[in-house]
């Protein structure tokens, strides 16, 4: 087996040979960033396996064996790269970045299934339906996330339940305040995604009744203020 | 005898039934007692049937199961640390997503559970049919529907309790996303011995449960809490309560049939609350509540209770001689067993009648409309009925803040009840404003109830910030649909507590009227509470204590002394050493100024309460408030009444 070092030598030997006529261990040194001694210490290793044909001070050519495998691990890195970089629209230096570390462990069936994603979406891209622009769209609003409704306080039409008025379902998105009354808020089924509506109010306007789970629930003003709403 | 023995919890939400359905089981044979180090109350009850013996165990109704609220704990406690051999759940059939809730809570602790059904006829009034063969299956374990009240189903719930040492453990429980269970798995590692570790890790994950001073457990349950809050974008609590709900409805939607919308369903509640809980309306009929409250339990409950006292004077006026024995028999216990007996008719009717309140649904209405007012001065809505029985007698107002369901709101009301004026005290002010102001009784006495309420105001809100400084209960509850209540259930919560006043209170009561009857009677052969007797000499010798408030008799000192007793006997004692009550007027305008007066009157209103409501306190809230209550009600009582007396002399008014 071959460690993902190794791996990595046979790709960066395999992209120094397309554009160097004759690859030297320096040259690798040089684009590891590491000594050079390093760099023939891991050659012999390499030659040993049958990966690389190297004689000391001379050019280093990959075995056919070699070539195979480097041709592998480098349509691996692109495969990655291309997915992060064009398909999720990572930035293209942590898309490079990732790719390196990606490509040794990701497995054939899934590179697969990212190179058939890729096309899939050039072949909807083709057909008017633009899946990465409506992505790249919805990851810059992030509305919601799953069923889960996300509470921002800038949001517009979210409230504290304590100013809505009486008779307008709300729906709950978040509870805060006092952790002792949120969980008894929690256990008695005021909880994110239920509809609430205040049915009645005390003499003074607080405390008020609500209507939840289909059943009536007094709250003071401080415990209205800890529930977050949406009109519905 | 029986072959065989299981502890079964009874469990359920408030408002469920649970309370006739565990009489319905235990009848009679109660234990009614508090929860050790606590003091709520906890009801046991043994029974034998088919060869094996019961012990039920009425566990607090709650709605959840956190460490959060003192009733919550002692559940969980019991349900996890006693671990019973099988949990009774009592379930509201109209209301089941909530009950259904606290249910999913204790299916997960992994105990044993027999899910009862209860109140089936209200939920078939309002469209809800529930399909126990598919909850049975469900859930691999029976269901059983009952309407307690009526005593239907009882028979199908003995049958499973019969058959309990062969039941199965609920095979259905809530599973979460990912890193929640993650979390949990790892979580529960920390609690290897525990069969309910699953609750538990899920307890110390959504912070239903404290974490012990284990710092290492709670850096780990915090990094969890992390990474859950940034895998589901939301907070654990949330999250877990979401999924726990989420897999209720679930149920619901398999087992639930709803006939009509859920607006139809709370239809004949929302017609009754529209006036009951009506902005304006609902005021002024909750004064008429109060009104007719108080009418019941003190115009209609005290002469039941004047024939107790004369019954017992009369008793004792058969006791002939003179001698030490007679007078034992007649001042010392025949007078003790009255101190005691004579509360039984008000405190019956009391808790007769909040028993109705409670089971018709109107007390927590009750507290919805004070509460604004109440939470202003300090308090609880729910304080509201124990403060204003208060000024009927203190003993059944100690005895109510049982109502309330926080621990510090009961405690800062009863230690509050006290400075509200007792009927008791009112012969001490009327003996007293009839000699000295003619012309202005009323104004008079009705200032006292004023300082008497101000007093119990500044005590509450004081000692909230002294002892509960983050102690805002919240007004959290449930507004249960009305039903008829059962006059029955009412009779027998009533008796239970005037038992457990006799048995509990009755002996505190008793004893120290033995205790005065003996420093009154000694040295043998003095004339009874005469200045040679051991009382008189201690009046004596605390007298001058109360010469800066301006009465420094030794009787006025007896009589405050014997006013601990019960405050009317404060007049009695004046009429016995100031020779009878025909120069009673005379001697007390000769001992007594106008001033000196108004000072004893402040005095009488707020020195201790009297034994009796020392022992509600001890047995409501335990003997270090007593304590306190005592040592706070001295100090105010003496100090107000020097404040009276100095600042009317530096007046002119002496």
């Amino acid at each position: 087996m071959l460690t993902h070092t190794a791996e990595d030598y046979l790709e960066r030997i395999y992209m120094l040979s397309l554009r160097l006529e004759r690859v030297k261990s320096s040259d690798i040194a040089k684009e590891f960033g590491i000594r050079t001694p390093s760099v023939i210490s891991a050659l012999k290793l390499l030659k040993e396996k049958g990966f690389v044909h190297y004689r000391k001070h001379g050019a280093v050519t990959l075995s056919e064996k070699g070539m195979e495998r480097a041709l592998d691990v480098y349509d691996r890195h692109k495969t990655t790269y291309r997915f992060l970089r064009f398909v999720l629209g990572v930035p293209d230096g942590i898309a490079s970045a990732d790719a390196c570390g990606m490509e040794h462990s990701v497995s054939p069936e899934t590179a697969d299934a990212m190179k058939d994603f890729f096309s899939f979406i050039r072949l909807k891209k083709d057909a008017g339906v633009d899946i990465q622009g409506e992505f790249q769209k919805f990851r810059k609003e992030k509305p919601t996330v799953g069923k889960r409704a996300r509470y921002s306080d800038t949001d517009s039409g979210t409230r504290r339940l304590s100013v809505v008025k009486d008779g307008i379902r709300c729906v709950i998105l978040k509870l805060d305040g006092d952790r002792e009354v949120k969980r008894r808020l929690l256990d008695m089924g005021v909880i994110p995604g239920e509809t609430v509506e205040i049915r009645n109010r005390g003499p003074l306007g607080f405390p008020i009744e609500i209507l939840i789970q289909g059943y009536v629930l007094t709250l003071r003003r401080d415990e209205a203020e800890s529930v977050i709403v949406r009109e519905a | 005898m029986a072959d065989k023995s299981f502890v079964i919890a009874v469990a359920g939400n408030p408002n469920s039934g649970k309370t006739s359905l565990f009489n319905r089981l235990t009848g009679s044979n109660l234990k009614v007692g508090n929860w050790p180090g606590v003091t709520v109350e906890k009801k046991e009850g043994e029974i034998c049937r088919a060869d094996i013996s019961f012990t039920f165990v009425d566990i607090p109704g709650t709605y959840g199961l956190s460490a959060r609220s003192e009733d919550e704990r002692i559940a969980m406690d019991f349900l996890t640390k006693a671990r019973p051999d099988a949990v009774i759940v009592v379930l509201d059939s109209a209301n089941f997503n909530r009950n259904f809730y606290l249910f999913t809570l204790i299916m997960e602790m992994g105990l044993k559970v027999i899910p009862v059904l209860n109140m089936t006829d209200m939920a078939e009034k309002r469209g809800i049919t529930l399909h126990t063969d598919r909850l049975a299956a469900i859930f691999g374990i029976p269901f059983v529907k009952t309407i307690a009240s009526r005593g239907k189903g009882i028979s199908a719930l003995w049958k499973v309790l019969e058959g309990v040492g062969e039941l199965r453990k609920p095979v259905h429980l809530p599973v979460y996303p990912e890193p929640v269970e993650t979390a949990v798995q790892v979580l529960m590692e920390r609690f290897p011995k525990e069969a309910s570790s699953r609750f538990r890790a899920l307890g110390v994950l959504d912070g239903g449960i404290v974490i012990p001073g284990n710092d290492e457990l709670r850096k780990t349950v915090a990094r969890f809490q992390g990474e859950i809050e940034e895998e589901l974008q939301g907070e654990p609590d949330e999250l877990i309560a979401e999924k726990r709900y989420e897999f209720v409805y679930s149920v619901a939607k398999e087992c639930v049939e709803r006939r009509m919308s859920t607006e139809q369903k709370v239809a004949l509640t929302d017609r009754i609350d529209r006036f009951v809980t009506n902005r304006y309306l609902g005021g002024p009929l909750f004064l008429f509540a109060m009104w007719l409250l108080f009418f019941l339990v003190f115009t209609v409950g005290n002469p039941f209770a004047d024939w107790i006292n004369r019954g017992f004077g009369v008793l004792s006026s058969f006791v002939p001689g003179s001698g030490l024995f007679a007078s034992f028999i007649r001042e010392g216990l025949i007078a003790g067993v009255g101190a005691v007996l004579v509360f039984v008719p008000n405190i019956f009717i009391l808790f007769f009648l909040i028993a109705i309140m409670e089971d018709s649904g109107y007390l927590s209405r009750a507290a919805f409309v004070a509460d604004r007012f109440m939470h202003a001065l300090g308090l609880h809505g729910k304080s509201f009925i124990p403060m204003l029985l208060g000024f009927g007698c203190n003993i059944p107002a100690v005895m109510a803040v049982r109502t309330l369901e926080n621990e510090k709101d009961r405690v800062l009301t009863a230690l509050a009840i006290p400075y509200m004026s007792c009927s008791a005290r009112l012969p001490v002010y009327l003996l007293f404003v009839g000699i000295f102001f003619t012309r202005y009784q009323s104004t008079v006495v009705f200032s006292l109830y004023l300082l008497g309420i101000f007093i119990a105001v500044l005590v509450a809100r004081t000692l909230r910030r002294i002892f509960f400084t983050k102690a805002v209960s919240p007004l959290v509850m449930e507004l249960p649909a009305y039903h008829v209540p059962s006059v029955k259930t009412a009779a027998h919560s009533a008796g239970i507590r005037t038992l457990f006043f006799i048995r509990k209170a009755g002996t505190f009561i008793f004893g120290s009227v033995m205790v005065i009857w003996v420093l009154a009677s000694l040295p043998l052969g003095v004339p009874y509470a005469s200045a040679q007797s051991i009382i008189g000499r201690i009046g004596s010798a605390v007298a001058p204590v109360f010469h800066p408030a301006g009465f420094d008799s030794w009787q006025a000192a007896v009589a405050l002394i014997f006013g601990f007793l019960a405050k009317e006997v404060v007049v009695g004692t004046f009429g016995v050493l100031y020779g009878g009550q025909a120069a009673l007027s005379s001697a007390i305008g000769a001992h007594f100024s106008a001033l000196s007066a108004m000072s004893f009157m402040v005095m009488t209103l707020i020195y201790i309460p009297c034994v009796a409501t020392i022992a509600v306190i001890r047995r409501e809230i335990g003997t270090k408030w007593a304590a306190l209550s005592v040592g706070i009600s001295v100090t105010l009582g003496y100090g107000l009444a020097v404040v009276v007396f100095q600042v009317g002399k530096a007046l002119g008014m002496g």
